[in-house]
């Protein structure tokens, strides 16, 4: 098929007779169509990879994410007078609110469950973020998709850097709630611990850049997806125990307990502060779902990559 | 065997496209009126209820090489817009080899790949990023933009209170400041008034033409004769013809026998 002469093209046709020709300066023009054909081969990447590698070219390209995720933010508070400073407030509103209701309603240990509810709710509502935004990575972007040739991943890279700005914001938030509340941390409680939380909290960033590219390829795919997600992360936040024990509702809490991926993401954060050991069991789990996760999406997206443009 | 570094080339071998079409039809007219639409595109095939597929492009086959600047001429729907995506990159062929070499910029849709809400400087500096470039180098290319655009303080101002013809000049502005390798434009010169299709026609002559690559898809017939040496009539999907510019438009007049004082009426 690509021996057949260019129909219609009159003019730098590729030469078909100068095949064997290995000058140092070769050209398109002094290539055949059959050398040009292996050159391009030989730059494909199995689609197998391809995933992984756009995910490297993305995380190269770490410039563009920054400045897109400033620019997010800036956006977002574009015109309002307290600018970023309503991401604290409408935390710390909400926060209050849990914890004068929830905190106050059984009564004694109030200082331990407002802990409890304060950094659980911190690491849920990271992974809600990564979800519940992750469904438009790529429909949000198409603008730019369409535009530009961009590794895909740099937009889940963006969306996390946009998250972590708000994560930190949360956090000086957070850290005032459990100053205030530091009754209910762990008496034993020593910089070691506070590093391991640390730690987990970052480790739930690096996984909100899979989730948001898996589930915004899927979500690209099947638009259901999207309003199915939504759906599943509100009944997902009564499922984990954000704001319950799994010991105060019985057999029935340990099973949504166990076989619930979230428990296990917040667990690494909280337990270290609330009993000052670290979580061996919970992180081998994390680590494998982390693991898989990320192949099962860097596989994903090496499958889909050429697709992506059409079904935006 | 392997081309040089800096080599800038295009080269299309049978390219040929079709994607599939998502649209559900939720009622009689709907489905009618998007097939129709899709039509003009190419042809339909239909693999199940909910997804179509739409043969966009068809043995495509063309090289260009430095200092080439193509025209794809064709009626609405002809493919021009799949094929500058596909030479950009956006959409990979479905058949076919293709190999394009260089760095690109495109302007195609207005406001594609420009933030609205951030301020004209924002985004000369987003572009350029895009573009790949440090940070020495923006600061050049600032003045450029600046030069060439006239929008003088405008340029602190969010893009989303530029007019169309202020924004239209930023975006071609950058496009061309940034030193493509490869400058793909969908309909884009025809607009805007008098002076800025003069002065951007310079541009493109004088500072861009002679080092890069230029594909521009335009139903502007002046514009195209004027700036361009070889021109690609596409017809649904298919490659008519690809020759210099007066003769594709002649066999394209032969073609559909038009009447080219009439078609010049309605252009100029």
């Amino acid at each position: 098929m690509s021996d057949t002469p260019t129909r219609t093209s009159e003019i730098t046709s590729p030469d078909t007779e100068l095949v064997e020709t290995q000058t140092p300066a070769t050209t398109i023009d002094t290539m055949s169509d059959e050398e040009i054909r292996k050159l391009i081969k030989s730059k494909e990447v199995s689609p197998l990879l391809l995933g992984f590698q756009d995910m490297w070219e993305g995380l190269k390209r770490f410039q563009i994410w920054t400045t897109f995720a400033s620019e997010d933010l800036q956006q977002r508070y574009f015109r309002a007078g307290l600018g970023l400073y309503w991401i604290a407030i409408s935390y710390a509103f909400f926060l209050g609110g849990y914890i004068l209701i929830v905190g106050r309603l059984a009564g004694d240990g109030w200082a331990e469950k407002s802990c409890y509810i304060t950094i659980g709710y911190l690491a849920w509502l990271q992974m809600n973020n990564a979800v519940s935004e992750g469904v438009g990575t790529f429909t949000m972007n198409a603008n730019w998709i369409k535009a530009a040739r961009l590794p895909f991943s740099v937009f889940a890279y963006q969306a996390t850097v946009r998250n972590c700005l708000n994560l930190a914001i949360h956090a000086g938030v957070t850290i005032v709630v459990l100053i205030i509340f530091r009754a209910g941390l762990s008496p034993d409680l020593t910089a070691l611990e506070i590093a391991y939380s640390v730690g987990a909290m970052i480790f739930i960033m690096l996984n909100t850049v899979w989730v948001q590219i898996f589930f915004g390829i899927i979500a690209l795919r099947y638009r259901d997806i999207a309003h199915f997600t939504s759906a599943m992360m509100r009944l997902f936040f009564f499922f984990t125990p954000v704001l319950w024990r799994a010991n105060l509702i019985g057999a029935y809490g340990e099973i949504i307990f166990t076989y619930n991926p979230f428990t296990y993401f917040i667990q690494i954060v909280r337990l270290p502060l609330l009993e000052a050991r670290f979580p061996a069991h919970e992180w081998m789990v994390v680590s494998i779902i982390s693991l898989c996760g990320f192949l099962i999406t860097g596989i994903m997206l090496g499958l889909t990559h050429k697709k992506i443009a059409f079904w935006l | 065997m392997t081309p040089t570094e800096k080599q800038i080339c295009i080269y299309l071998k049978d390219v040929g496209l079709t994607y599939p079409v998502f649209a559900r039809a939720r009622h009689k007219g709907a489905r009618s009126r998007d097939e129709e639409q899709a039509g003009l595109m190419g042809q339909i095939q239909s693999k199940n209820k909910s997804i179509r597929s739409v043969a966009a492009l068809g043995d495509i086959s063309f090289s260009l090489k430095p200092g080439d600047r193509l025209a794809l001429i064709g009626a609405n729907g002809a493919g021009k817009t799949t094929l500058l995506r596909v030479l950009a990159g956006i959409y990979k062929p479905s058949s076919g080899d293709i190999l394009v070499e260089g760095r690109i910029a495109t302007l195609f849709q207005m406001g594609m790949g420009m933030r609205a809400t951030a301020s004209g400087y924002r985004n000369i500096y987003l572009q350029a990023l895009l573009a790949g470039h440090s940070k020495s180098r923006i600061a050049e290319l600032v003045e450029d933009v600046e030069d060439f655009t006239e929008l003088g303080d405008f340029l602190h101002m969010p893009i989303n209170t530029y007019s169309q013809g202020m924004a239209m000049r930023l975006n071609f502005a950058v496009a061309t400041a940034i030193r493509p390798d490869i400058l793909l434009m969908d309909e884009w010169l025809g607009a805007g008034d008098a002076k800025f299709r003069k002065k951007a026609n310079q541009r493109m002559l004088k500072t861009f033409a002679d080092a890069g690559i230029s594909v521009i898809a335009s139903h502007n017939r002046m514009l195209v004769k004027k700036l361009c040496n070889k021109a690609l009539w596409l017809d649904k999907g298919q490659q008519m013809f690809l020759g210099d510019v007066k003769e594709t438009f002649e066999r394209m007049d032969e073609y559909y026998a038009v009447d080219e004082d009439e078609d010049m009426a309605d252009h100029a």
